[in-house]
């Protein structure tokens, strides 16, 4: 089927009559450079991304693109806008207006919202930690997935995503777990009060210069704790990589339990105390 | 160790057995069939402690040698691509640094530093780095352990194969002040020492002022 000219002549008049008084045309040409406006930002926040992630950190770059969005959509607006004739200054003028009267009334609404974002600012200028870091933040362990103006979001070990407002970091104490390249392993053992401790160290020791996960620097430590109600209290400590910690806290601790009863060495159980009721 | 390289159709396998160990790995290499396998350094620095403290007075030097066990990289094809770097020997991690917060995760050497050469293995499994250390301060200088930044030394050989790296030459200007030199080209009493492989990390000029402590009293 083909349409001739006329008829695209006579399509459009019928179209102008049924849409009096609005231009087809210009809206066609807004529309047109709003998409491809949004097209253009979206192009750039990938160059930007691209760039900003060789230079910068990861949740710098993360800010980056975001700006970048957000200032491409409001410029995809008001561009297609302004080209077409519409009174830019006007609207930006009424929205002035309303966000004067909107501001007053959310004012006290969005307290909380203008606290994150204020303590967001801090947490952004103060750096304790970065994407990608593991956090401990009111006893959940996870890695730091974003930091927004909001709210930081984690992902914990088992997958589960935790939001936690700004607001609650600044006022918490959190642990940052790979902010230093090493970090020390402590294994709590209690032996009994008939074992050779000299012995006991000489083990431990042993077990510590075989893993190589353990950093021969700074060296391993066992330090006698307290005299216990049933047990000696020692605490053997060893240093690894940040990035062995896990591996080392696991296999170290059976390392230990298999060279102790290898060597004839039981650990004390926790005599258990009856209940009279 | 031992090493073993299979060559089939389009395909390299290379197989390490230490200590019960047999990982396999497989690389495709659809057009080379010559395989080069080069001595080359460790891709950290190393920590190694002397057998016995040296106290160095002002004024005077010491020539210590370290001796370090090489990395074998395995090279295919023309121009040369490096399929795998294997260790002769595990050396255990260490950290060096003023305390736990500063400082670079190094190798740990802790037998294989003598004032005595001969004391040193002299095999194509080790290589040799020559230390002077000049005391130019004040203070007697007391030595337990030397960082060897291994990523900026290469690898020469002499006529008898033995492996050998550029000299370091460390001044004690003052306390906790220590400049290090590398000094360019293999050592001088080599007859003609051929390149083996080359640094890792370039020096733009023979010397590097190694802005963390260098060594540890």
């Amino acid at each position: 089927m083909s349409i001739s000219i006329p008829d695209i002549t006579a399509l459009y008049k019928n179209s102008s009559e049924l849409f009096s008084g609005f231009d087809l045309l210009l809206a066609v040409r807004v529309v047109s450079y709003f998409v491809f406006g949004i097209a253009l930002t979206l192009y750039v926040c990938r160059l930007i991304g691209n760039i900003s992630e060789k230079h910068t950190s990861a949740h710098h770059s993360q800010l980056l693109r975001r700006l970048t969005f957000y200032t491409g959509v409001i410029l995809s607006i008001l561009f297609p806008l302004k080209a077409s004739g519409i009174d830019v200054t006007a609207l930006l003028g009424v929205a002035g207006v309303i966000a004067t009267i909107m501001t007053t009334a959310v004012a006290f609404a969005a307290q909380t919202s203008i606290s994150n974002f204020l303590s967001g600012i801090f947490l952004i200028a103060e750096k304790p930690f970065e994407v990608g870091d593991y956090v401990t933040i009111n006893g959940t362990l996870g890695e730091v997935l974003s930091i927004d103006l909001l709210s930081v979001k984690i992902r914990t070990k088992d997958n589960i995503l935790v939001r936690i407002p700004n607001e609650v970091l600044l006022k918490s104490q959190f642990n940052n777990t790979t902010r230093f390249p090493i970090r020390r392993c402590d294994v709590k053992l209690r032996v009994s009060f008939t074992e050779d401790l000299q012995r006991i160290k000489k083990i431990l020791m042993d077990v510590a210069r075989k893993n190589p996960l353990c950093l021969v620097t700074p060296p391993p430590e066992l330090n006698f704790v307290e005299f216990g109600d049933a047990a000696i209290l020692l605490q053997f400590s060893v240093w690894t990589k940040q990035t062995s910690f896990t591996s080392l806290q696991t296999n170290i601790q059976m390392e230990i339990q298999a060279a102790l009863y290898a060597h004839d060495i039981k650990l004390p159980v926790t005599p258990s105390v009856p209940v009279l009721s | 160790m031992v090493l073993c390289l299979d060559r089939f159709n389009h395909e390299w396998h290379i197989t390490t057995y230490r200590e019960g160990e047999q990982p396999l790995k497989t690389f495709a290499a659809q057009a080379s069939n010559e395989i080069m396998l080069k001595p080359t350094l460790p891709n950290r620095s190393l920590l190694s402690r002397l057998d016995r403290p040296f106290y160095v007075p002002s004024g005077e030097m010491l020539l210590l040698y370290i001796s370090t066990p090489v990395w074998i990289r395995i090279e295919a094809g023309n121009p040369p691509i490096v399929l795998d770097e294997v260790t002769t020997e595990t050396l255990p991690d260490t950290w060096f640094g003023k305390n736990t917060l500063e400082g670079e995760l190094c190798y740990a050497n802790n037998i294989l530093c003598s004032a005595r050469l001969e004391d040193l293995p002299r095999d194509i499994t080790h290589v040799i780095t020559p230390v002077t250390i000049e005391n130019r301060s004040k203070e007697i200088l007391l030595l337990q352990e030397l960082k060897i930044p291994l990523l900026y030394l290469s690898v020469y050989s002499d006529l008898q194969n033995h492996l050998w790296t550029e000299p370091l030459n460390l001044y004690q200007e003052a306390s906790n002040h220590v400049e290090v030199s590398v000094v360019k080209g293999p050592p001088q009493s080599l007859k003609v020492p051929q390149l083996i492989s080359t640094a890792r990390i370039g020096l733009k000029s023979g010397f590097k002022d190694l802005f963390s402590p260098f060594m540890w009293k």
